[in-house]
């Protein structure tokens, strides 16, 4: 019973972290991104780049939402990774 | 772990509000304070509560003042024009060191005002509310931003997790249990002031995008410090140009105003900043106000010192220009009473839900809490009353210590504005302490304490100032009078508070039945 | 001083507007006629009366821009809807009798019972 407890409360603390600290990095990562995406596609820099970052924290909000919602902690890291990983790899091709 | 999506937007919305309402309310309370912070500045700084002038300032006139009083090596000196709101000059320069020294300047005489040794409104709590005068590493606007998030997390699952949105979009049943009137004060003031509280905390994260994502230009621009400064530049507008090292003179300032006034078709500039004074390549810095727009316009104009040449001209684009208007409008530097008073309404409101959501937590859990011998109840309680009753009551001293405190006093080498920062601290800690000693009885008596103390800063007023109510409305004084009237109105409802608080704690000696009036509540009359 | 009467009329009609919609609520109705012994509305009127208060609303929006401009205009209706909602909520609370008269009115227009 005990065990269970600790477990319940170590998956919180995963998703506490998960949700807080891993839903910003991908975030910044998205905002990053999405600034060089749309300077690419003909927006002026600064512009692109001030775009991505009002909407980064409705991103943001929304990541933090799905992330208190989702059924396995497992589950928000390794779509944290994924998606981390993936806007990684764009900003790395648009910048 | 949550079961469902509903449940788990109770457990988020739950743990969220009992873990940052304390921050949370210490934000919203210092921000709709904020929004008459230049008023409170007049009361607590008397010598700046100056009729509003009647001729127009000449800058060349402050340009000589600046010319006898800026230290040789200074990096820029500013005079920010008076406004409606903001009777004096202010008068600031950068020292060699970087260092900046601001000084308040009578528009009629152009005499310095003595120093008032305040932080006042503007200096201190519109900044506790952004960055809560924590400095180290931004440490105090993280947390800020922190519950900026939260606050908008937990806006939305309260839209969720709010079952009978529309059917009691208009209940409040104040007569019913401390559990059931507290939940409807919530809902109301979250569901009516909603689109409020979402833009403002979205505008106020807004505001500061450049901080919390400082990475957000290194996809379109690269990561260097080039990279940064060129994303600045094209975004808010830079010009610099080094000094010459060799001695320069300045044009007249007044020319230059009619001319960045004939550039922005009739705009006029709202502060003059001179950067390298008395150098050859000394330049002059204009911007335009926005006292009659809700956009935080960027349009600046540079003129070469010594010719009055134009040097450059910036005008924000078109989404940074959307990113000024959001600013704006959680800023409202804009001249319009009404909407300022609604402001301060709506910003109340958010305080309420705050409160009452805390009240609402601790009464549904209080009975459980008492029977399973839980210490919940009676911590969240104290930090409840701390961050409620007991940054009002620290506020309160903050302006009475401003009022008792002689103008050049400094004690153990603290400066005489620090010491006032002191005393809401001081307050604010022994607030807590109070609240988590006498738990029974703390809401009460804090409520008490607020009143006394509202009342205290009013005659401290009248007795150091000689400014009493009919006086400073006499004397067309507003914000001092605004001012008093608002601690007036705050011992009233304090009272309200205190004896409601009383009689609810009279119902709680008696068994808790279905849901019956309070006893001894006067009826609707 | 125009702007200020606009702003006054506007914050009426708002008012008036959300009071229509608190009284086509059941428990509104109820709270605000307990003991005036009128009848229930029919749903055409409550129908009617929900029309009338959008149609109040949206003058108030327009009440607000005439007098303040789009911008501040808009932005002052949008504050002004929360500032009447709460206004009428706590009416409602504390004073429904402040209401008969609007109750009485609103059923009694074109005979409707």
């Amino acid at each position: 019973m005990n065990c269970k407890l600790s477990f319940d409360r170590f998956a919180r603390l995963l998703r506490l972290l998960g949700a807080v600290f891993g839903g910003y990095a991908l975030t910044a990562l998205t905002v990053a991104s999405a600034g060089a995406v749309m300077a690419r596609l003909g927006m002026a820099r600064s512009e692109a780049v001030v775009l991505a970052a009002m909407l980064g924290f409705v991103v943001y909000l929304t990541l933090l939402l799905w992330a208190f919602s989702v059924r396995n902690v497992a589950r928000l890291w390794v779509a944290l990774a994924a998606g981390g990983a993936a806007m990684a790899v764009l900003l790395h091709f648009v910048s | 772990m949550e079961r469902s999506f509903g449940k788990s937007m109770v457990w988020l919305h739950s743990w969220a509000g009992v873990v940052l309402g304390g921050l949370l309310f210490a934000v919203f309370w210092m921000g709709t304070l904020s929004v008459f912070d230049r008023e409170i500045d007049r009361w607590m700084m008397p010598q700046t509560r100056l009729a509003p002038g009647t001729q127009s300032i000449s800058l060349d006139r402050i340009a000589r003042t600046a010319n006898a009083t800026v230290p040789a090596q200074a990096r820029q000196w500013r005079v920010d024009l008076p406004t409606e709101r903001v009777p004096v000059l202010r008068f600031s320069y950068q020292d060699s060191g970087g260092d900046i020294i601001a000084r308040q300047l009578d528009p009629e005489t152009y005499a310095f005002i003595p120093n008032q040794g305040t932080k006042a409104g503007t200096g201190f709590i519109f900044p506790f509310h952004y960055s809560l005068h924590l400095k180290w590493q931004d440490l105090g606007k993280w947390l800020v931003g922190l519950a900026a998030m939260t606050m908008l997390a937990l806006l939305v699952s309260g839209v969720i997790i709010h079952k009978k949105i529309f059917a009691q979009f208009f209940t409040f049943r104040p007569n019913k249990r401390l559990q059931r009137s507290s939940l409807d004060l919530h809902n109301l003031t979250g569901v009516i002031g909603l689109p409020f509280h979402f833009a403002i905390a979205l505008s106020g994260l807004i505001i500061f995008m450049t901080l919390y994502f400082p990475q957000a230009h290194w996809g379109a621009y690269g990561s260097s410090k080039q990279a940064n400064k060129a994303f600045t530049a094209e975004a808010y507008g830079r010009f610099a140009r080094p000094k010459a090292n060799t001695r320069g003179t300045l044009a007249s300032l007044d020319a230059m105003v009619h001319r960045a006034e004939r550039e922005w078709a009739g705009g006029q500039p709202y502060f003059v900043r001179v950067w390298h004074p008395g150098d050859a390549n000394s330049y002059v810095e204009l911007r335009r106000s926005y006292a009659r727009d809700i956009t935080m316009n960027m349009d600046q104009i540079y003129f070469d010192a010594a010719s009055g040449k134009v040097l450059h001209r910036f005008e924000a684009a078109p989404v940074m220009t959307l990113q000024r208007f959001i600013s704006g409008l959680h800023f409202i530097q804009f001249e319009h009473w009404a909407l300022r008073w609604l402001y301060f309404l709506a910003g109340l409101s958010g305080c309420v839900m705050i409160a009452t959501g805390f009240i609402f937590w601790l009464e549904a859990r209080r009975a459980q809490h008492a029977k399973k011998g839980l210490a919940g109840v009676r911590l969240v309680e104290g930090l409840t009353i701390g961050s409620v009753t007991g940054i009002m009551s620290a506020t309160l001293s903050f302006f009475i210590a401003n009022r008792l405190l002689p103008l050049s006093i400094s004690f153990a080498g603290v400066e005489r504005a620090e010491l006032e920062m002191w005393a809401f601290y001081l307050m604010w800690i022994a607030a807590f302490a109070h609240a988590w000693l006498r738990p029974g009885r703390a809401w009460r008596e804090q409520a008490s304490i607020i009143a006394g103390l509202s009342v205290l800063a009013v005659l401290l007023n009248w007795l150091t100032t000689g400014d009493h109510i009919a006086h400073a409305l006499a004397t067309r004084r507003w914000a001092v009078a605004g001012m008093d009237l608002m601690l007036l109105a705050t011992a009233m409802l304090a009272v309200a508070a205190a004896r409601r608080l009383g009689q609810r704690a009279r119902e709680f000696a008696a068994p808790i039945g279905p849901s019956v009036p309070v006893r001894g509540e006067r009826k609707h009359g | 001083m125009a702007d200020a009467l606009l702003t006054a009329a506007a914050f009426a009609v708002t008012y008036f507007a959300f009071t229509l919609l608190a009284l086509a609520q059941e428990q509104h109705w109820s709270g605000v006629t307990r003991d005036l012994q009128l009848p229930q509305p029919s749903a055409a009127a409550l129908r009617r009366w929900r029309g009338l208060a959008g149609t109040g609303l949206a003058l108030g929006c327009a009440l607000c821009v005439l007098g303040n401009g789009p911008s501040f205009g808009a932005l002052l209706w949008v504050l002004l809807l929360g500032a009447c909602a709460m206004a009428v909520a706590f009416t409602l609370a504390w004073k429904p009798q402040w209401l008969h008269g609007i109750a009485r009115c609103a059923l009694r227009r074109r005979g409707q019972i």
